[in-house]
């Protein structure tokens, strides 16, 4: 099959995907909320949220597979939802493929559709995946694993410039996600993709994303850089405390003002936020109440905190 | 937009449409029914004089030939089976694709969905005059082989021409059922009991039109979309103008429909 590849995308300083005051609703509930994203050519842009969020949906109206009660949705400046798409691979929960025709007629299939993609380019998408000597399977034979990266290399059949991925890792052993992540990091890096990679793995976001949205209920809470988010966040300090007595400690934390107990941390250790209070007048106050402090151990702030900063429905 | 690749993607869809488990079951049936109608037919001549209907022996009913062996082929592909395995592979290709999501994936691609539409119905038309020209090579090339070349081919042609409209009906309603249903099994009982209603309706409405000053009942029943799906028997007589422009309407109606309900439609 000729390829007929898109026209470039628009000028330098348009952003990849923008997205302003989208808004889903499916009866009285409010899915997506005057949601405004920006991703700009290049990032590696994380997508998080708790589930119910309504990361999917706001998948699904950017990829104008459903409605949308109110917004636009651009891409490399490109308003039309079927030119946009010319510049777009994407996988939307899980990707799901006709069970009897082989991995390979899949990819055709799809190729077909884009009007992109040789022989050639449908091969060298299976060797980056990893699935080039199951292609000619049929896809009912494979496992959760394989669907994944045949969906990822599905998605990288019509040359996009950029990928809409949700949860790619999802089903992936921690070999297959390493590689996922190489991948999307030579696909940043080299080929000069961008990335907007929804995921629950707030550990894989920090690794691979440069940005992140927090989505909850419906609307963007946080939006930036992953670096200057958690340090923006933490106005705090964050400390790992160990004592003899934690039962007393935490009485002792609960009345002094400045510091708040946040959960157990590794190896009997309490974790500890400190505002405003330094950890030696910690240590003096815990030591004047007549404890035995072990360790005051500094932490680094993690995208973790932030989530849960941003988010509400999984700390109600 | 018309999508340059458009053939790629009729191509692409009609060879999903043949190699899918009701298309090929669409082909082989639609062998089986040209086997059978020569089978009978040899059967038939076997017996000759011995068998009798209604006290006339066969060998004067019948009247051995290609053309006649194609004929009754013909009318048995279009009674039941070949439509119901054609309603299958509608459900397939729109609702069972709804519901498996690959439709999704395809409407992904940057192609305005009346397109992927359009590839979907014309891969279904192609699998539908396929099997027509099958069980037609069939029973008329063994039948002719056997009995004879003898006998008027033309209007038998015409009928097999015919019946590819009529099942463009068949498919477009297919369609909009399988859009509204997003179940293969519902499209087919669906569209099954449209048609008994149909008939019921059309019963009825020929009675009432036997009693006086109530003819239009009986106009109106050579309209209805059941009437329409039989225009091909206009060829073992007399072509019926009602019926075609029931099956125009009908054609046009639910596919109209349908690509209102396509462009849409909310696809998870």
């Amino acid at each position: 099959m000729p390829s007929h590849n898109p026209p470039n995308p628009a000028a330098e300083g348009t952003p990849a995907l923008e997205v302003t005051g989208l808004t889903r609703r499916f009866g009285a509930r409010t899915a997506v909320n005057d949601l405004h994203l920006r991703v700009e050519p290049g990032d590696l842009y994380g997508f998080l949220g708790p589930n119910g969020a309504g990361k999917t949906t706001a998948m699904r109206c950017i990829l104008s597979l459903i409605r949308r009660d109110a917004g636009e949705v651009r891409i490399f400046g490109e308003s039309d939802p079927v030119r946009q798409r010319a510049w777009v691979g994407a996988i939307v929960e899980a990707p799901r493929f006709h069970e009897w025709m082989t991995g390979r007629a899949n990819l055709a299939l799809a190729c077909a559709y884009a009007g992109q993609g040789t022989a050639a380019d449908r091969t060298e998408a299976l060797q980056r995946v990893g699935l080039a000597d199951r292609a000619d399977d049929r896809v009912r034979t494979y496992s959760h694993g394989m669907r994944q990266r045949l969906g990822i290399a599905r998605a990288l059949v019509g040359r996009p410039k950029l990928l809409l991925l949700d949860e790619p890792t999802n089903g992936l052993d921690p070999r297959g996600m390493r590689e996922v992540r190489d991948l999307l990091h030579m696909l940043v890096r080299r080929d000069g993709l961008t990335v907007f990679l929804s995921s629950h793995l707030l550990a894989e976001i920090e690794l691979l994303c440069n940005r992140v949205g927090i989505l909850d209920q419906g609307q963007l809470s946080a939006e930036g850089e992953v670096a200057t988010l958690v340090r923006d966040l933490a106005g705090d300090e964050l400390i790992e405390l160990g004592v003899d007595d934690a039962a007393k400690a935490r009485a002792v934390l609960a009345d002094l003002a400045g510091a708040e107990f946040l959960g157990d941390g590794a190896a009997g250790r309490m974790r500890v936020s400190l505002r405003g209070l330094l950890p030696s007048d910690l240590n003096a106050q815990l030591v004047a109440a007549g404890l035995a402090v072990s360790a005051i151990v500094p932490q680094d702030r993690r995208l973790e905190e932030l989530y849960l900063a941003r988010t509400q429905q999984e700390v109600r | 937009m018309f999508p340059r690749h458009f053939h790629h993607m009729f191509l692409a869809e009609l060879r999903k449409t043949l190699l899918r488990g009701s298309g090929i079951a669409a082909i082989l049936i639609a062998a089986a029914v040209g086997l059978l109608a020569v089978g009978g037919m040899a059967l038939a001549q076997y017996l000759g004089g011995e068998a009798a209907v209604n006290g006339l022996p066969l060998e004067q009913i019948l009247d051995f030939s290609g053309v006649t062996t194609a004929g009754w082929a013909l009318r048995a592909r279009n009674f039941f089976l070949l439509p119901l395995l054609l309603l299958w592979a509608t459900g397939a290709s729109f609702a069972g694709e709804f519901k498996e999501r690959t439709l999704r994936e395809l409407l992904v691609r940057p192609v305005p969905r009346w397109s992927v539409m359009a590839a979907k119905l014309l891969a279904l038309t192609v699998l539908s005059g396929i099997t027509l020209v099958v069980t037609a090579v069939i029973s008329g090339g063994l039948g002719a082989l056997l009995f004879g070349i003898q006998g008027e081919w033309l209007p038998l042609g015409l009928g097999y021409l015919a019946s590819w409209p009529s099942d463009i009906g068949l498919l477009s309603l297919g369609i909009l059922v399988a859009l509204l249903v997003r179940n293969v099994a519902a499209v087919v009982v669906g569209v099954v009991l449209y048609l008994v209603l149909d008939l019921v309706v059309r019963l009825l409405l020929s009675l009432i039109g036997k009693l006086p000053s109530m003819e239009l009942a009986a106009d109106i029943a050579r309209f209805m979309p059941g009437e329409a799906l039989a225009a091909w028997e206009g060829y073992l007589g007399e072509w019926s103008l009602a019926s075609w422009a029931g099956l125009a309407v009908l054609i046009v109606l639910c596919l109209s429909a349908a690509l209102l309900r396509f462009m849409r439609m909310d696809v998870p």
